[in-house]
């Protein structure tokens, strides 16, 4: 079960589209919709570059808590 | 220019054709008085490799193999796939194997591992579109 997460929501408050954040991230597009429809965990490399791209902590943009199923 | 979806897999198929229908005269030809069925078996080996070879370089590649490509979410569903298909075709040769062994039936080489390459193949191509679709 992906962890839920808040990148479409931060990407389109930049007013990148999902192409410009792929490149941005040096991956497919298809990684960024998988990842914004909680169809696919990022690495954990990956998830420091989303870090970076968007200048927050990894938990501003994925969220984790006591109910999050984690298995 | 950037290649649209349709081009690209247009490009597969024709690259796929193209490589087959050229490779498989002059592998054809190496044999004297090559059989209808040597030919098509030839043809299958080499048109299976052959797609899935355009598929690798024309839509997998770029994403693939890229600098940071194990990040990419087309990566997992390959790795997924090929595990997957890996368990089928074990399992689908020991059960062919066993099935042979017992009832004592003698089936050619060639076109068997044909079978097995091109059944393979086409099971991972589907394994990796239904993980693509999910």
């Amino acid at each position: 079960m992906p962890i839920p997460n808040r990148l479409s929501e931060l990407r389109q408050a930049r007013g990148w589209t999902q192409r410009e954040l792929a490149e941005r991230l040096g991956v497919s597009r298809q990684t960024v919709i998988s990842i914004e429809r909680h169809r696919f965990d990022p690495s954990i490399p990956l998830a420091f570059r989303l870090a970076k791209v968007f200048d927050c902590r990894i938990e501003d943009i994925f969220q984790v808590d006591d109910s999050t199923d984690l298995s | 220019m950037a290649m649209t979806k349709q081009t690209r897999w247009l490009a597969v198929a024709g690259l796929g054709l193209a490589l087959t229908a050229t490779l498989t005269p002059l592998v054809a030809m190496s044999r004297p008085n090559p059989a209808t069925a040597d030919v098509m078996t030839t043809a299958m080996i080499i048109g299976s490799v052959a797609f899935a070879v355009s598929w690798l370089v024309l839509v997998a590649g770029p994403v693939l193999t890229r600098s940071y490509a194990e990040g990419n979410v087309e990566r997992t569903w390959l790795e997924r796939a090929l595990a997957r298909t890996a368990v089928d075709v074990l399992g689908g040769t020991a059960a062919a194997a066993l099935t042979l062994t017992t009832n004592d039936i003698h089936a050619p080489a060639g076109p068997a591992l044909t079978i097995v390459l091109a059944a393979g193949l086409a099971d991972l191509g589907l394994r990796y579109l239904r993980l693509r679709q999910s």
